[in-house]
């Protein structure tokens, strides 16, 4: 691809977001190896970023919940104070970050945005047994050929017996798991060894266990 | 990040944000913008919420001018945060400014909202008015004069390049949208954008009076 110019439309699309997926990511493989190009495109944005400056700026909710519109006293929403609520609803696995650290042998703040995806509700496949989702986890180098997943364990749902063929790491963020070995609570690792067989429930009385499982080898049904 | 030069002995947060600040924000050695990125990234709170409170005006007037409804822009304005907070890596000081990124992300959330289906019938169903709420022209002081510099440019352009600069960005609208929507060629829509953009440049990059060119040290 040719350099770009300040007036080419495929930068200006790109700016602004109109192009296609094939063009965007024509323009991104560009600019990836084009330092010149980069910087046109850095100048366009933030030219166009200047434009919502021209707009009467709204005065942004207070941090009190003591805003009222102008019309019939309702309250406006605090977006700050539901920002950090909903920061601190994301947030909640974090002091599980430096054990997720340790079992993944990933930086403990890959291992926090890790936890985080326990909040989403995208990107979870339904295990072949009902009542647990599962989805991959990253590990880190040193952890290389093992297997990371999280897991959502619904109160009382059961993955089958079966055998490990090397050790497996399991940490609970919420909720327990029971087995034969007894029972890992929230917050705790357990290691199963090379060989060990177990049957793993989610205690029922418990909310939905979430947990996160690195086989180092695999598991062998029994 | 690029070999700019950088201040001593401050805060180089007014010029390596990309917002130029006043000298109120410049004095009060203010953490840089990609720092407060940076610190976010990290899970620093206090630099998400200096992030917000530099920011939220600005992101909420644009959400307020493409979705035209004050309680559909304050939600995507928690969840554009809410995702700076989770993605704050992602932000690539080489692509542009901070305030850059964070408007290029709340634009595109609300133009995917303005097109999804539904939302004009949740509009409809709101019982509060289009700008519904008095707005504050001097909300922030630090971007004020950046503020009545790109007013004024704006209303210096020329009215068929400001339509089209105003239904492609506050829109969203493609450039064949406009032709058809204006009955033009398309081809005169992207000269009248081109021309458009090439002013703006022009007029924006000249430094408001009581500011610090770019260039200048301190010292």
């Amino acid at each position: 691809m040719q350099h770009f110019t300040l007036e080419d439309p495929r930068l200006t699309d790109f700016a602004l977001g109109a192009c296609s997926a094939e063009e965007q990511r024509e323009v991104e493989a560009h600019l990836h190896g084009c330092e010149e190009c980069r910087r046109l495109a850095s100048g366009l944005g933030d030219t166009l970023s200047r434009l919502p400056l021209g707009l009467p700026l709204c005065e942004a909710p207070p941090d009190e919940s003591s805003s009222r519109s102008a019309e019939g006293g309702r309250r406006l929403p605090d977006i700050r104070g539901r920002l950090f609520a909903s920061v601190d609803h994301l947030e909640r696995f974090s002091p599980h970050a430096a054990a997720l650290s340790d079992a993944l042998a990933v930086p403990e703040n890959d291992a926090r945005l890790v936890l985080h995806r326990f909040s989403d509700d995208d990107g979870w496949r339904p295990a072949p047994v009902p009542g647990i989702t599962w989805r991959k986890a990253p590990v880190g180098a040193s952890r290389a050929g093992a297997t990371a997943i999280l897991a959502r364990v619904e109160p009382g749902a059961a993955f089958p017996r079966h055998k490990h063929v090397g050790d497996e790491l399991t940490l609970v963020v919420q909720g327990a798991i029971l087995d034969e070995h007894g029972r890992i609570d929230a917050g705790h690792v357990t290691a199963r060894r090379d060989g060990s067989e177990h049957t793993i429930t989610a205690d029922p009385r418990q909310p939905t266990c979430l947990c996160a499982i690195v086989a180092l080898g695999g598991i062998e049904f029994s | 990040m690029s070999a700019a030069p950088r201040l001593t002995g401050a805060s180089p947060g007014w010029y390596e944000s990309g917002v130029v600040l006043g000298a109120r924000v410049a004095a009060s050695a203010a953490p840089a913008d990609v720092e407060l990125v940076r610190a976010a990234a990290e899970g620093d709170r206090q630099a998400l919420a200096a992030l917000y409170d530099r920011y939220a005006s600005l992101l909420l007037a644009l959400g307020q001018r493409i979705l035209k409804n004050r309680r559909e822009a304050e939600d995507l304005l928690h969840d554009v945060f809410l995702e700076v907070w989770r993605q704050a890596r992602d932000y690539d000081p080489d692509r542009g400014s901070v305030r850059s990124w964070l408007l290029m992300r709340l634009r595109s959330r609300a133009l995917d909202r303005l097109k999804s289906a539904g939302y004009a019938r949740v509009v409809s169903l709101d019982a509060s008015p289009p700008r519904d709420e008095p707005v504050s022209l001097e909300a922030d002081p630090a971007l004020g004069p950046d503020c009545a510099l790109v007013r004024r440019a704006l209303a210096e352009l020329p009215t068929d390049q400001r339509t089209v600069l105003e239904l492609s960005y506050f829109e969203g609208l493609s450039l064949s949208e406009i032709a058809d929507k204006l009955g033009v060629p398309i081809g005169t829509i992207k000269s009248r954008l081109a021309r458009a953009l090439g002013r703006l440049r022009e007029e924006l990059d000249v430094a408001p009076s009581g500011t610090l060119p770019r260039s200048e040290s301190t010292e």
